[in-house]
């Protein structure tokens, strides 16, 4: 099912003189995990901003096409009502966070959107617990470490029980540790909850082993969408100002040891590798 | 400065006094400040002070409170200089004791204001302040900027300071030279500054905008205060002893030493 779609969408930042977007076409089905990837100011953060309404309600320019968020013109909802269907992530936690404490923060969209108490507190309590962080419900953001402020800030997204996640480069200011932790749980949220989930993200080591598409942008057109897997089997994405992951690079190397016959395929984790080459051993 | 803005700050407690509601707090700490406006008595001063004293101990931030005070005592010192000062720029006026006596009194009873005001920061969260002025209807854009205004400061001060240290390692020298000079080396502090505060704002206003901020005219709440029996209690006691107060001074003939 159709949860999200673009047609030859166009966009430019009023006071820009180059597009930002350029025939943008996107479907995208309901419990997808799709990488964006690109060098910075390829438009990732742009498209993302098109999916629940910041383009073209806060940020002004000149917009051709049409984005549909669950069979709605973004054009005519305001982002508080698609933000309840696509729900944004932003780089830096700091600035997502407003109140002095984790479940007021995770409370305040609710609370702007008048819902009742009863309701609040239940979704608070939901969301806190899907991000594994009940224990930090009454501490202050100043106390907590940049990858808890970050799943704070997915929970109050989460809160607003949005169908579509959007991730702006969400691990870009943690260290690894904490950014592999906090893809695991943006995993889970994909295959327990069923979020469809749009990363941009430069971190593909950590993520491709779990996203079902990936979408290269450049110059603000999508330049390759597909099969993680195929991409990076037939394509350079270096030039495209994407790194290929370490373990894609180790199996090109150990093809060119073992000559094309080795049906190494491109394996997209570590543990893929190790399971390719013991097999190989077996045979 | 650095010491009274550390009496302002907030150190969670679970004694009777952080549990009170923060209107009743706030009720309590201006009725004191209004009896300490009433009276000018070296002793009722005293007695409102030890009060103070007696309650900062109760909600043990007795230290924090005494250093809220000292820090202080420059503000109490001008008081005092001022007003004596003022006193004998007045005719017919010359330095004596009962000069010095009544400009201490004034300086005096500064204490007690701070004093009070101090116990009320010390013991209420800023959250709990916000929660207080969301009863007191007082619109959810000025609380919602006082309560950012808390979250961001210690942000702000971390900043800055990166900024003076990145500045300060490419050779800026802030202690060095006059006035006129030292604040015009500050230039390459505040431009960085304006510019990052004023990107984070953006960022700001575009997270509170995907959190649906303004989008319905009547917010709900998932906290709120309510008034308990300890603070009808507190309240009404502290309301008939201010009561008494001030019919002891304006309708009695009783003579305060």
């Amino acid at each position: 099912m159709t949860i999200l779609e673009t047609s030859n969408l166009w966009f430019k930042y009023s006071g820009g003189s180059e597009w930002a977007l350029r025939e943008v076409n996107l479907e995208v089905s309901e419990g997808e995990f799709i990488i964006l990837a690109g060098r910075s100011g390829c438009g990732k953060s742009t498209l993302l901003r098109c999916f629940n309404g910041l383009i073209p309600h806060f940020y002004d320019g000149e917009m051709i096409g049409y984005v549909k968020v669950c069979g709605l013109d973004t054009r005519e909802h305001p982002p508080y009502v698609l933000s309840q269907y696509a729900g944004m992530v932003f780089q830096n936690p700091d600035n997502q966070l407003f109140a002095l404490t984790v479940e007021a923060d995770v409370a305040f969209a609710l609370e702007n959107l008048s819902i009742p108490r009863d309701e609040i507190r239940e979704r608070v309590d939901w969301a806190l617990k899907i991000m594994g962080i009940e224990e930090l419900r009454d501490k202050s953001p100043l106390e907590l470490s940049g990858g808890q402020k970050q799943k704070v800030a997915i929970a109050s997204i989460l809160a607003l029980r949005p169908k579509i996640l959007l991730l702006d480069e969400p691990t870009s200011s943690l260290d690894p540790y904490s950014a592999k932790q906090l893809i695991d749980t943006i995993v889970e949220l994909n295959q327990k909850y069923r979020i469809t989930i749009l990363i941009a993200e430069h971190r593909l080591d950590m993520l491709l082993p779990y996203a079902s598409r990936l979408i290269i942008i450049d110059n603000g057109r999508i330049v390759l969408d597909g099969n993680p897997r195929e991409i990076l089997e037939k394509n350079d994405v270096v030039s495209y100002g994407v790194s290929t992951p370490r373990v894609v690079k180790v199996a090109t190397q150990l093809k060119k040891v073992l000559g094309d016959s080795s049906n190494l395929g491109t394996p997209l984790s570590v543990e893929e590798l190790v399971e390719i080459v013991r097999r190989r051993r077996y045979q | 400065m650095s010491t009274i803005l550390r009496g302002l700050q907030f150190y969670p407690g679970k004694t009777i006094i952080h549990k009170l509601d923060p209107r009743v707090k706030l009720v309590i700490s201006l009725l004191l400040m209004a009896t300490a406006m009433m009276y000018i008595e070296v002793t009722i001063i005293t007695i409102i002070v030890v009060t103070e004293a007696v309650l900062a101990i109760i909600a043990k931030v007795f230290s924090r409170w005494a250093r809220t005070v000292y820090g202080a005592a420059p503000l109490i010192i001008f008081v005092f200089i001022a007003n004596f000062l003022f006193k004998l720029s007045m005719p017919g006026q010359s330095i004596n004791l009962q000069s010095i006596y009544e400009a201490l009194q004034l300086a005096y009873r500064l204490v007690a204001f701070l004093a009070s005001f101090s116990i009320f920061f010390l013991t209420t969260t800023p959250e709990e302040l916000g929660m207080a002025l969301t009863k007191m209807k007082v619109p959810y854009m000025y609380t919602f900027a006082f309560i950012s205004a808390i979250r961001f400061t210690p942000i702000l001060a971390e900043e800055l300071q990166s900024i003076v240290d990145a500045q300060k390692s490419r050779g800026l020298e802030l202690e060095k030279g006059n006035i006129i000079s030292r604040l015009r080396r500050y230039i390459p502090i505040l431009v960085p500054l304006m510019v990052n505060v004023l990107r984070r704002s953006y960022e700001l206003a575009e997270a509170i905008e995907v959190k649906c901020f303004g989008a319905k005219k009547n917010r709900t709440y998932l906290r709120e205060l309510k008034m308990k029996l300890k603070d009808w209690t507190a309240l009404s006691i502290s309301v008939t002893l201010f009561i008494l107060a001030v019919y002891i001074r304006y309708f009695s003939k009783i003579v305060i030493p």
